[in-house]
């Protein structure tokens, strides 16, 4: 039986003084893009700002804007990798997939790629590869006991992409929507 | 006879309430003729504060009514009568109670941008300083490392030179993989070109 490839789900939320958007891309292990779906700017009247109040943002976030992404996205990747630690519960919650929020860290890298280890203000410090500072992970309480696996998994992926880098393509990908409206 | 007189006289007093004093003739005689005066009061009313006075009103526009200025309606200045107009403020239900309609998910529907986002290039950054050992190259010497890049795959690729980043396009077919490989820029010394690009398998032990 061949071995389920690797698929990573990247989902970021942009929230900006007067809209919202968000955009979800799944990679191969490779970083090749295989669904992509992104929402346009979401713009709430004053009088929805007035109405909803300060769940206005969650709201806006996790059933609007994520609900809608991770619904649409037709291919469903092993991780869903965030870039905010408040997008891990929600994701998991939608997608019953594990979500780990991941970050650069300056730090000098550890002495060996694939290590994990917990970092004194939370969360876990891992090396992904031999070639780049280490990563600040986080994970849900459940997952905590999951961490070496997850760790494992990125550590494979790291093997042939830079792990951060998709997030820096969705950026762009923003840009080229912001510029064709 | 005068004591008909004082009866009549004591009649007419009860009539005029004690207010004309009828007298006997005898007696009138001796006084002072009568003297009517007439006693009237006028009741007027001084305002203890300012008189209040609406000099303008308006009342909010709702929907499609119309926004109406209600003028003076309460006292005018010189204090003569007022002229009280109506004014009807009765909404009609129907028209001006709407359902606001939250359709925000509708905004935010998801749009399939897989063939856009292909087309913007992926990146590798410099990772130079983290290698710690490299093959020696004659009369050269390495710039930048990026990795990890499969050859067979990059169809494009540029160097930014703002940022320092390599740029890369990878083509779609998803069988084709090949092998991993750094790419390592070098500086080349007294040859024709200063700067060149070397493929550099990466070794799985590192």
């Amino acid at each position: 039986m061949a071995e389920k490839k690797l698929l990573l789900g990247y989902l970021t939320i942009e929230a900006r003084e007067n809209f919202f958007r968000g955009a979800a891309l799944v990679t191969d292990a490779r970083g090749i893009p295989l669904d992509f779906r992104y929402t346009e700017p979401v713009r709430p009247t004053k009088l929805e700002r007035i109405l909803y109040g300060g769940a206005l943002d969650i709201y806006l976030r996790e059933e609007v804007i994520m609900g809608n992404l991770l619904g649409a996205v037709e291919v469903s990747p092993s991780l869903w990798l965030v870039d905010s630690d408040e997008l891990i519960g929600p994701v998991q919650k939608l997608t019953k997939l594990q979500a780990v929020a991941i970050e650069t860290t300056g730090r000098q890298p550890l002495e060996t790629s694939g290590k994990c280890e917990p970092a004194p203000d939370g969360g876990f410090i891992f090396q992904a590869d031999n070639i780049s500072s280490p990563l600040r992970l986080s994970v849900s309480q459940e997952n905590v006991s999951k961490i070496a696996q997850i760790a494992e998994s990125l550590a494979t992926a790291a093997q042939d992409m830079e792990l951060m880098e998709p997030f820096a393509r969705i950026a762009k990908a923003f840009e080229a929507v912001s510029e064709s409206e | 006879m005068a004591d008909i007189l004082s009866e009549i006289g004591r009649k007419l007093s009860r009539l005029f309430l004690g207010r004309i004093v009828v007298r006997g003739l005898g007696e009138m005689r001796r006084s002072e003729p009568v003297r009517i005066m007439t006693h009237s009061h006028e009741v007027r009313i001084n305002p203890m504060r300012a008189e209040p006075r609406v000099r303008a009103a308006l009342f909010v526009k709702w929907r499609s009514s119309r926004a109406v200025s209600a003028g003076s309606l309460l006292g005018s200045p010189q204090g003569k009568k007022s002229r009280v107009r109506s004014v009807r403020l009765a909404i009609s239900r129907k028209k001006d109670v709407r359902r606001y309609r939250f359709n925000i998910s509708d905004r935010a529907a998801a749009r399939r941008g897989v063939k856009g986002i292909a087309r913007i290039p992926a990146t590798r950054q410099n990772r130079i300083h983290f290698v710690k050992s490299l093959p020696k190259f004659e009369r050269a010497s390495a710039l930048a490392l990026y990795s990890p890049i499969f050859q067979e795959k990059v169809v494009k690729s540029a160097l930014d030179k703002g940022s320092g980043n390599l740029l890369f396009w990878y083509d779609n077919d998803r069988r084709r993989a090949g092998e991993r490989f750094h790419l390592l820029l070098l500086r080349v010394f007294g040859g024709d070109e200063p700067l060149k690009w070397v493929w550099l398998p990466v070794n799985k032990s590192n």
